[in-house]
C-alpha cells in the first residue's frame, strides 16, 4: 500500500523524496495520500507532534495543485501561531521551489512587498493565522473572489485547540464567508496532536458541508513522564493565591516560609538545569508568579554558578523582550526556559519543548493533554511536572482544609491515563461576543449593508445557528443606540463613530481577550494582582487577608479595596474556564480510594494521605452536608462549575444565604432562623417548581456577566443573561440526586439532627 | 421644460433605464421636471469657464432619491453639448479621493475610462480625442499647402504640438505630461503602435512601476495616488488647448467617503476634497468644473461629516438666509429638495407620453388615473418608507407595459396585480439577495 501511495505522488515529489533520502512514508502518511487524492472527503490526521503530519497533508495536496493547477490560491494553511506557520513548511521549501507552487506565510512579520507579490499572482499555498485572515476578509473584500474562488484545500493545524474556542468558531465563520466566493466549497484537512474523542473533531471539521470526514490516526506515542510535588508556600512567594488551599487544622505550618520557598525554587531550578533537557516552559497563573519564578531562578543560577537562561513571557512584556524569549526557545542546541502566564497560551510562539512545568492544576483535562503534547521533542518522551502550592493558614473546616488543587491535578492525570477521557467541547448556543465581532467585521468589509443583507451574511454562519432574528435585531438596536453602528439615509448599516477606533485597530482581528491584570490597592499600597474584576462590595482574598472591593477602575485597571476583619469568606471566581462535573467526581473518588499514584513525589503523597484520613474521619463517603453551627452548613456538591453555580443561585433564590463559597468545591449554606419544616418546605418547592434558567441568570452580577468574553461589553445585558441561562445554568444537574445521598434534600435532616443536639 | 423627442433610440434608452431603476445615460433632458434654478446656476458655471477660464466646484446635496444622480447625468449631457470633455465616476470603497491601497488612482482610472465627448458620449474618448487633435493639426498644415509626404510635414506637426503642450511645462508634473503626449505623437508618426499604446496607458494611470515608465517612455514618474489630481488639472488645461472648453468632472456617491470607518483615512479624503475646493475657488485650477453628489447627512454630521472638518465647514456652510427658503445659487453647495407631488405628477405625464410616443399609441391613462397610481404606490409601501421617483417610475413603467401588452385589461385590474417593492434595496455589487430568507429582516 505504501508503494502504491508513493506512486500517486507527482514524479518530481517522488524524486525529491529519493534525493533527500527521506525514510519511506509512514503508514498514516500513505493513508493520508490516498484519502486526499482518491476521495472527495474532509480528512482528519491525528498523530504526535513532529511525526510528519504536515508532509502527510502537503505531499498529496502539492501533487494535486501541480497536476491540476488551480485558477486562484489553491490551498490555505491555518495555524494558531506564527512560529508554526514559519516552521511547518521548512522541510518542504525545496520541494515547493521545484514545483513552482508559491507558498507564502502571511502574518504581521511578513513584508508587504512579499505579500503584494503573492496576491498579485494569487496561486499556490497561503499560510495564515485566523487574525490575519480576518484582516484579509475585512480589507480585501473586493479581491476575495479573485484570490480564493478555486481554493481547494484548507489545512487546519492544531485543530483540537481550535474547536473549543471562540477563535476556532471565528475560523469556521471565515471559511464559510470565503465559501461564498468559491465555485465549490474547499475540503478541510485537520491536523491534530490530541487524541481524545476524534468524532467531535470530525463533526467540527464537517461543519455545514456535505462531505464525509475520513479519520487517519497514527499509532499513539504512549511514553510520557509525569511528576507532581507539593509545597507549602505563603502567597507572593510564588504561590498562587486563588488556587491555594489551606493547612489542615491542628497541623502547623512549616517553620520558616522562606526555607520552604527555597526548597520550591531549588526544585524548579534543578528541573530546568537537568541534563538532556533543552527547552522548558513554565506555566504560572499570574504575571507576578512568572516574574518571581524567573527572578529566583536567575538568582539561584548565580549562586550555584549555573547558566541563567530564564525569560518571562506575558502580556505586559515589551515586544523585544518577548521576541528574545521566543528566539532563545527556538535556537538549536541551547538551554532555555520561559515562565509564561496561562492566559497567553495560544499566543506563545515557542515551538517544541522538552518539558512543561505546570504551577498548580490545569482547569481541564484537555488543556493538560495539550500542554503535555507540546513537550517531548524529536520523539523524546512528553514531560510534564506539576507544582501544587498551598499557603499556611488555619483551616476552620473540612472545606478549607482539603487540598483541592492537588486532588484536581491528580484527577486530570487519572482521567486521561485511565480512560483517555477529555471534556467534550462545550459549544455555546449563543456566542454573542463572536456575533458582535463577525457582525462588525462583515459590515466593515462591505462598508454598508442593508439589514436583510447583513442578516443573510451573519445568521447563516454555523456558529450562530441558534441565534434568532429577534436576538439579532435586539443586538443591532443596541449597537445603533451605543453608536457602534449607524443607519444611512438609505436604511443601510455602517460602522458608527463609537466603534471606529475599535474596528480600525489591529486588535480587532482577534477574538480572544488580551491578557489583563488588575492591580489591587489598599489606599496607596499595592497588595497584589488579580486577573478579573470582582463586583464592587464583594469580598476577595488576597495575600492571606480579606478585602472588600470599593472601586474598580477599568481604564487604569486598578481595584481599590479595604481590609475587612475576619477570614476571607467568599472566594470570588469570575475567571478561569469552567471545570467539568466528571473532574469533581473523579476528585471525590481519589479522595475516598486507597489507590497510589506512581508520579506523586513524597510530599504530595504525604499530603494526599492526610487528606484521605480527614475525609475518612468526617465520613465524607456517606454525606456531603456537614453542620458548622446550628444555622450554617458546609456543602460539597461534587459537581462541575455550571451545576455548582446553579445550585448556589437556586438556594439564594429560595431565600437562603451563601456566606462563603469556593467554586466548584464547596459552599457554606446559611439557613438563618428557618426551622426544619420551613427549610424542607422551601427545598421541596425548589424541586417541585424550579425557577426558570432565566430567573437565575437575572440574579448574576452584571459586571461579572460582561467580562466573560472579549466583546460581551458591547452586547445588551438582557441578551447576555439569556446566553448565560442557556449556556451556563444547568438546573437538572444542580438538582440531580447523586449516588451517595439526596444532596439538597438532605439539608432538612441535617438541620433536624443539629438542632436536636 | 422637457425637450421634444425625435429619436426612438433615445426613447427606448429612457424607458429601459427607468424600468431597470437606473438614471438614463442619454435623454435625461427629455424627462426633467423642476430644477430650473439649479440647472441655470450650473450652466452659467460652464459658460464662465468656457469664456473666461477659471474653475468651479459644486456640491449637489440631496437625500436618497432626491434626484442627485439624475441631475448629474443631465448636467453631464449638457456639458458635452457645450463642448466640454466630461468624465464621471461613482465613489466607492475601492474608489476614493485618496487611500492607502491605490483608491485615489482607481478613481483617476475610472474617470479616464469614462471620459466622453459629444461625438463619443459613451466614454473611452481619450484615445479618439488625441487622434482627432493630431489629424486636425495635420489637416490645417495640409490646408496651408504642405503635403503630408513633404519632408517637413512631420516636423511642422510636431512643432504645433510642441506649441500646445509647451505652456503646460510650468505646471506641476507638466514636463512629464507633455513628454508623454509628444511620445504619443512620435509613435503616431513612426507607426509604432506599441509606443502609442504605452503612452496612452501611462496617461490613463495604468503604469505600475517607475522603472517600467522609464524604460518604455523615458519619464521618471508615474501617475499615483498622491498625484492623480495634478494630472486632472493638466488634463483640463490640455483639453482646453486642443479646442474643448474645459473638463467637467461628475463624481457621485460622495457619501462613501463619509462611510469610511477609519478616522484617519476619512480625514485624508476630506483634505483632498478641500484641496479641490481651494484650487477651483482660488485660481489654482483652470478650465475645470467639478461636481459632487452628496447627502445632507454626509455634509452636516458635525462628528464625521464634511462639517466636522473646520476648513470644509467654513467653505461650504451657507448663510443663514439661504436655509430659510431663499436659495443662494452662488454657494458651492446646492441643495436639492425632493420632487413635490405636482412635479411627480408632471413626471408621470411625461413618461406616459414618451411610452405612447415610443410604442405609437394614444396614451390611455388620464390625469385622475395618474393620481390614483400615485396614492396607490404611496399607500402600499407604507407611509414611513421613503418613496423615491426611481422606484415609483419603475413600477409605473411596468404598469404601462402591461397595459400596452394586454389591451383587454383595465388600469384598475392591472394595478391590483402589481407588487410594489419598498425602498432601500439597491442591488449590492456582491450578488443578489433575491432568494434570501432574510429579505424581510428589518430593524
Amino acid at each position: 500500500m505504501t508503494e502504491n501511495s508513493f506512486d500517486k505522488l507527482a514524479p518530481f515529489i517522488q524524486e525529491y523524496i529519493y534525493r533527500n533520502k527521506w525514510e519511506r512514508l509512514h503508514g498514516f502518511q500513505a493513508q493520508a495520500i490516498e484519502a486526499i487524492l482518491d476521495t472527495p472527503d474532509h480528512v482528519l490526521i491525528s498523530s504526535g507532534t513532529a511525526s510528519g503530519k504536515t508532509e502527510a497533508a502537503l505531499l498529496p495536496i502539492i501533487t494535486d495543485l501541480h497536476q491540476n493547477p488551480p485558477l486562484s490560491i489553491g490551498a490555505m494553511y491555518i495555524g494558531p501561531l506564527k512560529a508554526l506557520i514559519n516552521d511547518q513548511f521548512e522541510r518542504i521549501v525545496g520541494l515547493l521551489e521545484e514545483s513552482d507552487i508559491p507558498a507564502q506565510s502571511w502574518h504581521g512579520d511578513v513584508s508587504s512587498a512579499k505579500k503584494r507579490r503573492f496576491l498579485k499572482r494569487a496561486r499556490g499555498i497561503l499560510q495564515i493565522t485566523p487574525e490575519s485572515l480576518e484582516s484579509m476578509l475585512i480589507n480585501r473584500q473586493h479581491e476575495l473572489k479573485r484570490l480564493f474562488f478555486d481554493l481547494r484545500y484548507v489545512i487546519i493545524d492544531e485543530v483540537h485547540a481550535f474547536i473549543v474556542s471562540d477563535r476556532g468558531r471565528q475560523a469556521l465563520c471565515q471559511l464559510e464567508r470565503l465559501s461564498r466566493v468559491q465555485n465549490r466549497p474547499s475540503r478541510r484537512i485537520g491536523l491534530s496532536a490530541t487524541i481524545g474523542e476524534p468524532q467531535l473533531t470530525m463533526n467540527w471539521l464537517k461543519g455545514h458541508s456535505k462531505r464525509g470526514v475520513k479519520l487517519i490516526e497514527a499509532p499513539r506515542r504512549s511514553n510520557a513522564e509525569i511528576g507532581l510535588e507539593y509545597f507549602y508556600l505563603p502567597p507572593n512567594k510564588g504561590g498562587d493565591d486563588k488556587a491555594a488551599d489551606k493547612l489542615p487544622s491542628g497541623q502547623s505550618a512549616p517553620d520558616d516560609p522562606a526555607v520552604e520557598a527555597d526548597v520550591y525554587y531549588r526544585h524548579l531550578h534543578n528541573m530546568t538545569q537537568r541534563k538532556g533537557v533543552g527547552k522548558t516552559l513554565i506555566f504560572a497563573n499570574s504575571r507576578k508568579d512568572t516574574e518571581a519564578i524567573a527572578l529566583n531562578l536567575r538568582q539561584l543560577s548565580e549562586r550555584r554558578r549555573r547558566p541563567a537562561f530564564y525569560h518571562v513571557h506575558h502580556g505586559s512584556i515589551s515586544a523585544p523582550l518577548r521576541e528574545s524569549a521566543e528566539a532563545a526557545m527556538k535556537a538549536e542546541n541551547q538551554k532555555a526556559c520561559v515562565a509564561a502566564t496561562v492566559t497567553l497560551e495560544l499566543g506563545i510562539d515557542l515551538g517544541q519543548l522538552d518539558q512543561v512545568l505546570q504551577i498548580n492544576s490545569t482547569h481541564s483535562v484537555s488543556s493538560f493533554v495539550q500542554r503535555l503534547g507540546r513537550s517531548g521533542r524529536r520523539g523524546g518522551p512528553a514531560r510534564m511536572f506539576f507544582y501544587i502550592n498551598q499557603w499556611s493558614d488555619k483551616a476552620r473546616h473540612l472545606g478549607e482544609e482539603l487540598p483541592w488543587n492537588l486532588l484536581q491535578a491528580i484527577a486530570m492525570i487519572q482521567l486521561y491515563a485511565e480512560e483517555k477521557w477529555i471534556e467534550p467541547p462545550q459549544i455555546p448556543q449563543m456566542p454573542l461576543s463572536l456575533l458582535y465581532h463577525q457582525t462588525m467585521s462583515i459590515i466593515k468589509s462591505h462598508t454598508e449593508l442593508s439589514p436583510p443583507q447583513l442578516a443573510e451574511r451573519v445568521l447563516t454562519l454555523s456558529p450562530f445557528k441558534q441565534i434568532t432574528e429577534e436576538h439579532f435585531r435586539q443586538l443591532l438596536h443596541y449597537l445603533l443606540e451605543i453608536e457602534h453602528l449607524e443607519r444611512t439615509e438609505k436604511g443601510g448599516l455602517i460602522i458608527g463613530i463609537e466603534a471606529e477606533n475599535i474596528v480600525s485597530s489591529y486588535r480587532f482581528y482577534a477574538t480572544f481577550k488580551d491578557e489583563i491584570e488588575y492591580r489591587v490597592r489598599d489606599k496607596s499600597r499595592e497588595i497584589g494582582t488579580i486577573q478579573a474584576a470582582p463586583p464592587v462590595d464583594s469580598t476577595i482574598a488576597l495575600a492571606g487577608y480579606a478585602w472588600r472591593v470599593l472601586k474598580v477602575d477599568e481604564e487604569m485597571r486598578v481595584i481599590d479595596v479595604e481590609r475587612v476583619r475576619g477570614k476571607p469568606d467568599t472566594f470570588w471566581r469570575g475567571e478561569g474556564p469552567p471545570i467539568h462535573t466528571r473532574v469533581l467526581q473523579k476528585m471525590r473518588d481519589i479522595l475516598l480510594s486507597h489507590d497510589s499514584y506512581p508520579y506523586l513525589q513524597p510530599r504530595a503523597r504525604k499530603r494526599l494521605d492526610i487528606a484521605r484520613q480527614s475525609a475518612q474521619s468526617a465520613c465524607l463517603g456517606d454525606a456531603s452536608i456537614f453542620p458548622l453551627t446550628d444555622s450554617q452548613f458546609l456543602v460539597f456538591p461534587w459537581r462541575g462549575t455550571a451545576p455548582f453555580e446553579t445550585q448556589r443561585l437556586l438556594l439564594e433564590y429560595a431565600g437562603f444565604k451563601i456566606p462563603g463559597s469556593w467554586s466548584p468545591y464547596f459552599y457554606v449554606l446559611d439557613c438563618g432562623t428557618a426551622d426544619m419544616r420551613e427549610v424542607k418546605c422551601r427545598l421541596e418547592q425548589l424541586y417541585r417548581q424550579p425557577p426558570s434558567a432565566l430567573d437565575l441568570a437575572n440574579r448574576v452580577d452584571a459586571g461579572e456577566l460582561r467580562q466573560r468574553n472579549k466583546y460581551d461589553v458591547y452586547v445588551p445585558e438582557h441578551l447576555l443573561r439569556e446566553a448565560y441561562a442557556c449556556d451556563f445554568i444547568d438546573i437538572p444537574q444542580a438538582l440531580r440526586h447523586s449516588q451517595s445521598n439526596r444532596d439538597l434534600l438532605d439539608v432538612p435532616d441535617a438541620v433536624a439532627s443539629i438542632r436536636k443536639l | 421644460m422637457a425637450k421634444k423627442l425625435t429619436r426612438r433610440k433615445t426613447s427606448r434608452a429612457i424607458l429601459q433605464s427607468l424600468a431597470g431603476g437606473v438614471v438614463p445615460r442619454a435623454g435625461a433632458e427629455h424627462i426633467v421636471v423642476g430644477r430650473e434654478a439649479e440647472l441655470a446656476a450650473i450652466k452659467s458655471d460652464f459658460d464662465d469657464i468656457g469664456s473666461d477660464g477659471g474653475a468651479s466646484f459644486r456640491l449637489i446635496v440631496g437625500r436618497y432619491g432626491a434626484g442627485k444622480s439624475f441631475l448629474l447625468q443631465l448636467l453631464r449631457n449638457e456639458a458635452m453639448r457645450s463642448k466640454f470633455v466630461v468624465a464621471d465616476a461613482d465613489l466607492s470603497p475601492q474608489r476614493r479621493l485618496t487611500g492607502s491601497k491605490g483608491e485615489g488612482l482607481a478613481l483617476y482610472r475610472e474617470l479616464m475610462s469614462n471620459m466622453a465627448t459629444r461625438t463619443r458620449p459613451q466614454g473611452d474618448a481619450f484615445a479618439a480625442l488625441l487622434e482627432k487633435w493630431i489629424s486636425d493639426i495635420q489637416r490645417q498644415i495640409t490646408k496651408a499647402g504642405i503635403e503630408s509626404s513633404s519632408s517637413i510635414f512631420d516636423g511642422m506637426v510636431a512643432g504645433r504640438i510642441e506649441d500646445t503642450v509647451h505652456e503646460m511645462e510650468g505646471m506641476v508634473h507638466g514636463p512629464d505630461f507633455s513628454t508623454v503626449i509628444k511620445t504619443y505623437l512620435r509613435g503616431h508618426q513612426s507607426g509604432d503602435d506599441e509606443l502609442q499604446r504605452a503612452a496612452l496607458r501611462w496617461l490613463r494611470g495604468e503604469f505600475n512601476t517607475k522603472t517600467e515608465a522609464r524604460q518604455t517612455l523615458g519619464v521618471r514618474v508615474i501617475i499615483e495616488d498622491k498625484t492623480w489630481y495634478d494630472y486632472i488639472k493638466l488634463m483640463a488645461y490640455f483639453v482646453r488647448q486642443i479646442g474643448y472648453r474645459g473638463l467637467a468632472l461628475f463624481i457621485d456617491e460622495a457619501v462613501s467617503l463619509y462611510q469610511i470607518s477609519n478616522r484617519v483615512s476619512r480625514n485624508n479624503n476630506y483634505e483632498q476634497l478641500l484641496a479641490i475646493i481651494n484650487d477651483t475657488s482660488q485660481g489654482g485650477a483652470d478650465y475645470l468644473g467639478a461636481l459632487l453628489g452628496a447627502t445632507p447627512m454626509m455634509v452636516e454630521d458635525s462628528r464625521k461629516g464634511l462639517f466636522s472638518h473646520e476648513a470644509l465647514r467654513t467653505r461650504l456652510e451657507e448663510s443663514r438666509f439661504s436655509r430659510q427658503g431663499l436659495r443662494d445659487m452662488s454657494s458651492p453647495l446646492i441643495r436639492l429638495d425632493p420632487l413635490n407631488k405636482d412635479e411627480i405628477h408632471r413626471l408621470l405625464q411625461t413618461i406616459r407620453d414618451i411610452h405612447g410616443w415610443h410604442h405609437k399609441y394614444e396614451p390611455r391613462l388620464d390625469e385622475e388615473q395618474l393620481r390614483v397610481f400615485m396614492s396607490e404606490v404611496s399607500s402600499r409601501v407604507g407611509a414611513d418608507t421613503l418613496l423615491t421617483p426611481r422606484e415609483s417610475l419603475r413600477e409605473f413603467i411596468s404598469v404601462l407595459n402591461l397595459l400596452h401588452q394586454n389591451p383587454d385589461e383595465t388600469f384598475e385590474s392591472i394595478l391590483g396585480k402589481v407588487d410594489f417593492v419598498t425602498g432601500g434595496t439597491e442591488n449590492h455589487p456582491d450578488g443578489d439577495d433575491d432568494a434570501s430568507p432574510f429579505v424581510s429582516f428589518q430593524i
